[in-house]
This record gives structure tokens, C-alpha cells and sequence, in this order.
């Protein structure tokens, strides 16, 4: 049986976001997508020594929106009759920041994109514990990354009306997960990981609200306005300041569109 | 976390259907490979622009009724009934009908690329231009996840996973759907992938110079590049154990599946198919098979000249043997059909390894001399000398899969 070891993470919200000038070249052409992707990626492969043994090294990265406001900027040039620009096109493609990923540092091993709106993190480790359980990889980048779009804030605005609301931030996470022959007692490792869906009304995804847990406390995201991001950004952020007195995390949240718990422990 | 079950006996193909230009069924789109039919209509002003036009293949709207049908709420997203209609295809030659899996472990993995984007142009349109149209179309985009979509139209309980991975999306899906029924995740697995047409795919595709403005020819020495397609083709997969205990027999089997990346381009593959070279090899000896074993290859053949001869250099290099494993193109009669490909191709090399024929590579006359791997060129089909075939895809972004399909002669 494979044992799941959180290595590293990192998260970050677009905004607050640098960008490493060892990747400037990298991303000298890249779209907010591509960048906060590169920039989680990069931030969380620090631990790593160097980029020996990359080959069976992948990714999971998994979004509810993707590419939407480059998609449109492709839409612009069509609708205006000019010509498409194969770069912009190549950016709206939903697996170029994976691309550009597994160049930029080579990753050699299998990249998967996903794309779901609801628990969109958890789905991503899920994907990532089962690559690595099935032995296709021994270490992988489970990322999230939004950027959303001007159409898509406009309506959440529209359809929140009655509300005081503010655009979702943009931002991506990334843990670096690696399979092991047994815990080592120190790290987190995913025991148990669990979705259960439930069909959903298109303006609950936007309006409904998300009750998460955090070893059974309740934890209110202020202000994230039901962000996607924000169960991933609490559960790295949870991760990263566990100290080393408390031997597990769980954290689960519930939703109009279901439900999924974590389970880490030592 | 998973019950770690694997599988003694393999992971079964209970069941398939596949549509796209060539047919509205597995079989009739085999035969029209066989006949070397060409179903495309030439898209011109008004789809392309700048005075440009291109052979489109696109499945008969007629075919799509069946779904629209039964389930009236999802007429207007085509990706969702081209799926529908593989589906119900494939779960008819599964002894299975849409209420048997009601409540059950089924996960559901699909592949596209079209599929899971915002695509209404009108809207788009008047939105930008500071009106207020009607929020139908952000609804419907809001309901169209494939994966989501088809677990509430089925009832079902399971894993589900939209897979947009480009070209290889399909491929992934399958590849997928077996790593969860090995580990226990859900008992039937429905997989593969399904794409329409696009208008900013195909303006993308023609920027980057990709687009044959003629039918477009797979390995040949005068191909210009891809026509686009749109289609779907899906697998129903059970563990075989668990299939033979309902009192089924499967048409074959997924026996392999690896993926790898090139990391070297956001666009081109690597010039020798470093990624492809990888994922074969680890499909290879997750069946425990070798070169040797493989008795045809449906290639991923698209036709643009970057693709084709990284292809063919992998293969060679790989160790295969030209005339102990043909390879062919299937594009030729069903266009890209982008994240359903890997899906449609999947069907069609079960099909060729239970029916023992591989018809030719539809377009493509003139095998390009300096390709180090000869295909089968359009009127040579060639007998299937064993049971085990190879699928594989390769994508954007620099991803590579491959599939060992074994048939079972039925």
C-alpha cells in the first residue's frame, strides 16, 4: 500500500504574486493563468534538490474556469475579423499552463488538466493520490489555479445584487505529493480523502455557501464570497502551519453541490 | 482511503459506441474507413474569414435526435448529445440501459476540449457590446461539465472527471477509468471523450498554420495539415471478474495505459516523440508486453508534418517492425476530433482487432519516403496477426498516451 506525503505547498492570490526572475524568460509571453500556475509550481519544487529525476515526476492541475478570459480574447479577435494570434490561442487552450509547467522545470512524467466547478482542489489530489497509487508516478504536483474573467465577475455581481460582493481573487495552490512505503512520522500524509456530489443549480454555484470545518471547528472565509479557491487555499494554509504537537488535520466542507472531507496525518 | 483492489483478471470492455462524420455507430464509422469515405462539408466565409475555407467533418444532425429525445433539458449542448448517443450505444452492447445504473459506483471520465468552455458567440457578442442578453447561456454553461452532467442525468454515485488534456484527452479518460476500477474507486467505469465543432479551435488551429485547406492526409508525403471533427467514442469498462459474474463476456480489454511529457514545447511535439517513446513504453510494461506483441497501431496521425514524423521516428525507435505491426491513421475519414479522438480511436482499434482487418490510412497515397516507420496507405487493408493493438495520442502543452487494447475476437 502507498502511503501519500505531502512535501511541500505553497498558495498564493494573483495580486501579491512575483515573479521569480529565474522564470522571467519563461513567462515573458504567458497569460495570468499560465503565470500563477508557473510561479505555484515553481515556489512549491524549491524543496526539491534539483531537476534529476524528473521523469516520473507529473502533475494534476485542476480548475473550475480555466482559461475563460484568454478563450474570450481569442472570441474578440474572431468576432473583430482579425487574425488569430497563435499564441493567444495556444494560452486558451486549457492545458497550456500544464505545458508550460513541464517545460519550464521538465517534468517528464503524465500532466493531467481537470476541470470541474465544484471542489475542484480536492478532485486534483484525488486524481494525483491515484496516479501515484497506481504507480504511473512516484511524485506530483497537484495544482489549482483561477483567474475567472470580466463576463463571469459581471454576472456573479448581477446575480448577487442584493449583496455586497467583491470579485474573486485570483490565485493558485500547489502541493507536491510523493508515494512512500510508510509514513515517516513527520510529514502529513493524505489518509483519507473523500467527494460526494450533489446536482446543483447553475446560481447556487455562485450564491450558496460553503460551510467548512477544520477539525471540527467551524471555520468562516471571510470575505471570499465563495471564492473556489478558498477551500484549497485554507487547507494549505492549514497544512503549512501544523505543528509538529498535532498529529493530524481534517478539514471538510459542505456545500449545495455536496460534500468532501481531508484526513492528513503524521 | 481506497479498498486497493486490483483487478485479477483485467479491466474489461463491456460495451462501446463511437459517433463522428464517419457514422452514427462503431460499425458504420469502421466501414466508412474500410470504404475510404470522406463525409465533410467545406466551411468557408462566415466560419473561417480572410477568404480561407476547409473541409470540416461533422457529424449529421439527424444522428443527435435519439438524445434530444430522452433528455429534452440538454438539446442545445451538442458535445453533451454526442456523448449521449456513444453512451447509449455503448451500455445497448453492455447488456446495460440507463436505469441499471441508477445509484450505483459508476465513475464517469470524459475528454474534451470544446466542451467544458463558454462558446456562445451570440451572447458573447451582445455581452460585449454593453447589452444585457438573456442569462440562458451562462446557465447552460454553468450545467455543462460533462462528467457532472452525465452523473445527474444517470443517477449515479461514483468519481467523476472532465479530463482537458487537448488532443490526448480522450486517451487519459480511458487510461483513467482503469487506474479507478483497479483501486477500487467504482464498479463500472463509463470513459473516453467527446468534442463538437468549434469556430475558435478552428481559427486557432489555423493560425498556427495547422489546417489543411484540402481533405487532409495522414503521413502522406503532400499533407498540409488537419481537418477538424467533432465526435464521440466511449467505453464501458468493469472489472472482468465482475462482468463475468453478471453473466457477460467483454469485447476485449484495456490491458495498458501510460502517459508521459515531452517538456520541451507548448505546441509542437518533441521532433523525436521523446514523451510518446515514454508513454508507450510504460503502457508496454504495464501489459507486460513487448513491440513484438502488438499486432497493429492506430496511430494519432493527424496530418500536420510536425506530428506525422514524430510519430513515425518514435515508433521506429521503439523497436517495431513495420510489417509484423502495421500502423495507420484513422483521421483521414473522421477529422481531429480534438478531446474526442482518443476515444474514437480507442473503439476503432478494438474494432480492428476483433474484426482482424486494418483498413488503410483514409488519404494518404503517397506514404511521405523519409518517414523511418511505413503506414498502411488508403485500399491496403491488411490482416490483424494477433489480438493486442496499440492507441496513442498526442497533444498540446507537450502531453503523450497510449492505450493496450486487447480484443476478444467477438
Amino acid at each position: 500500500m502507498t502511503e501519500i506525503r505531502l512535501l511541500s505547498s505553497f498558495s498564493g492570490y494573483l495580486d501579491e504574486m512575483e515573479t521569480p526572475q529565474e522564470l522571467f524568460r519563461s513567462l515573458r509571453r504567458a497569460d495570468d493563468f499560465i503565470r500563477a500556475a508557473v510561479i505555484a509550481a515553481g515556489r512549491t519544487l524549491e524543496v526539491t534538490d534539483s531537476e534529476q529525476g524528473r521523469e516520473d515526476l507529473g502533475l494534476v492541475l485542476a480548475t473550475a474556469y480555466g482559461t475563460m478570459q484568454t478563450n474570450f480574447g481569442v472570441l474578440d479577435q474572431i468576432i473583430e475579423g482579425e487574425q488569430t494570434s497563435p499564441t493567444l490561442f495556444s494560452h486558451s487552450v486549457f492545458n497550456a499552463a500544464a505545458g508550460y509547467i513541464a517545460s519550464t522545470f521538465n517534468l517528464r512524467g503524465s500532466a493531467f488538466t481537470l476541470t470541474d466547478f465544484t471542489f475542484p482542489f480536492m478532485r486534483g489530489l484525488q486524481e494525483g493520490v491515484v496516479a501515484l497509487q497506481s504507480g504511473l508516478l512516484s511524485r506530483c504536483l497537484v495544482l489549482h489555479v483561477e483567474t475567472f474573467s470580466d463576463l463571469l465577475h459581471e454576472h456573479r455581481r448581477d446575480w448577487m445584487q442584493n449583496r455586497t460582493v467583491e470579485d474573486w481573487r485570483s490565485g493558485s495552490m500547489c502541493w507536491l505529493l510523493e508515494g512512500v512505503s510508510e509514513r515517516d512520522g513527520k510529514s502529513l500524509h493524505i489518509s483519507n480523502l473523500e467527494i460526494e456530489d450533489n446536482d446543483y443549480s447553475p446560481r447556487e454555484l455562485w450564491t450558496g455557501g460553503e460551510e467548512l470545518r477544520i477539525d471540527g471547528r467551524g471555520w468562516s472565509p471571510a470575505s471570499s464570497g465563495n471564492n473556489p479557491l478558498t477551500l484549497g487555499m485554507l487547507l494549505s494554509e492549514a497544512a503549512g502551519r501544523k505543528n509538529s504537537q498535532q498529529d493530524h488535520l481534517q478539514v471538510d466542507v459542505t456545500a449545495p453541490w455536496g460534500k468532501a472531507g481531508i484526513r492528513l496525518e503524521r | 482511503m481506497y479498498s486497493g483492489l486490483s483487478s485479477e483478471q483485467g479491466i474489461a470492455i463491456s460495451g462501446y459506441g463511437c459517433i463522428c462524420a464517419a457514422g452514427a455507430t462503431a460499425p458504420e464509422a469502421y466501414q466508412a474507413v474500410g470504404l475510404g469515405l470522406v463525409n465533410t462539408q467545406v466551411l468557408g466565409e462566415g466560419y473561417f474569414t480572410g477568404g480561407f475555407s476547409a473541409p470540416c467533418f461533422i457529424a449529421d444532425d439527424s444522428w443527435l435526435e435519439p438524445a434530444r429525445q430522452l433528455f429534452p433539458d440538454v438539446s442545445g449542448n451538442r458535445t453533451l448529445l454526442l456523448a449521449l448517443i456513444a453512451l447509449s450505444e455503448a451500455l445497448e452492447r453492455a447488456n446495460l440501459a440507463f436505469e441499471d445504473l441508477q445509484g450505483r459506483r459508476v465513475g464517469l471520465v470524459l475528454g474534451t476540449t470544446v466542451g467544458c468552455t463558454f462558446h456562445n458567440e451570440e451572447y458573447y457578442r451582445l455581452w460585449r457590446q454593453g447589452n444585457k442578453p438573456d442569462q440562458t447561456p451562462v446557465d447552460s454553461y454553468l450545467r455543462s461539465n460533462l462528467a457532472a452532467r452525465l452523473q445527474t442525468l444517470l443517477g449515479v454515485k461514483g468519481p467523476r472527471a472532465v479530463i482537458t488534456n487537448a488532443c490526448a484527452s480522450g486517451t487519459d479518460a480511458i487510461g483513467m477509468a482503469k487506474a479507478w476500477l483497479n483501486s477500487g474507486m467504482c464498479d463500472i467505469a463509463v470513459c473516453g471523450g467527446a468534442d463538437e465543432l468549434s469556430r475558435i479551435a478552428s481559427h486557432g488551429f489555423r493560425s498556427l498554420m495547422l489546417v489543411s485547406p484540402e481533405n487532409c492526409r495522414p503521413f502522406d508525403q503532400n499533407r498540409q495539415g488537419l481537418n477538424l471533427g467533432e465526435g464521440s467514442g466511449i467505453f464501458i469498462l468493469e472489472r472482468n471478474e465482475d462482468l463475468l459474474r453478471r453473466g457477460q463476456k467483454g469485447y476485449g480489454w484495456v490491458r495498458g495505459y501510460g502517459a508521459a511529457g515531452d517538456a520541451y514545447h507548448p505546441t509542437a511535439p518533441h521532433p523525436d516523440g521523446r514523451g510518446l517513446q515514454q508513454a508507450v513504453r510504460i503502457a508496454l510494461a504495464e501489459s507486460r508486453q513487448q513491440p513484438g506483441d502488438i499486432a497493429m497501431i492506430n496511430a494519432h496521425g493527424t496530418g500536420t508534418p510536425a506530428n506525422d514524423r514524430a510519430e513515425t521516428g518514435a515508433v521506429s525507435s521503439l523497436g517495431f517492425n513495420a510489417s509484423n505491426t502495421p500502423m495507420v491513421s484513422t483521421k483521414g475519414a473522421t477529422g481531429h476530433t480534438l478531446g474526442a479522438a482518443g476515444g474514437v480511436e480507442a473503439v476503432f482499434t478494438l474494432l480492428a482487432l476483433n474484426t482482424g482487418v486494418l483498413h488503410g490510412t483514409v488519404g494518404c497515397h503517397e506514404p511521405d519516403p523519409e518517414f523511418q516507420y511505413k503506414v498502411v496507405a488508403q485500399g491496403k487493408s491488411v490482416r490483424v496477426c494477433g489480438t493486442i493493438g496499440l492507441s496513442q495520442s498526442l497533444a498540446f502543452g507537450g502531453g503523450n498516451s497510449a492505450l493496450i487494447i486487447e480484443g476478444a475476437g467477438k
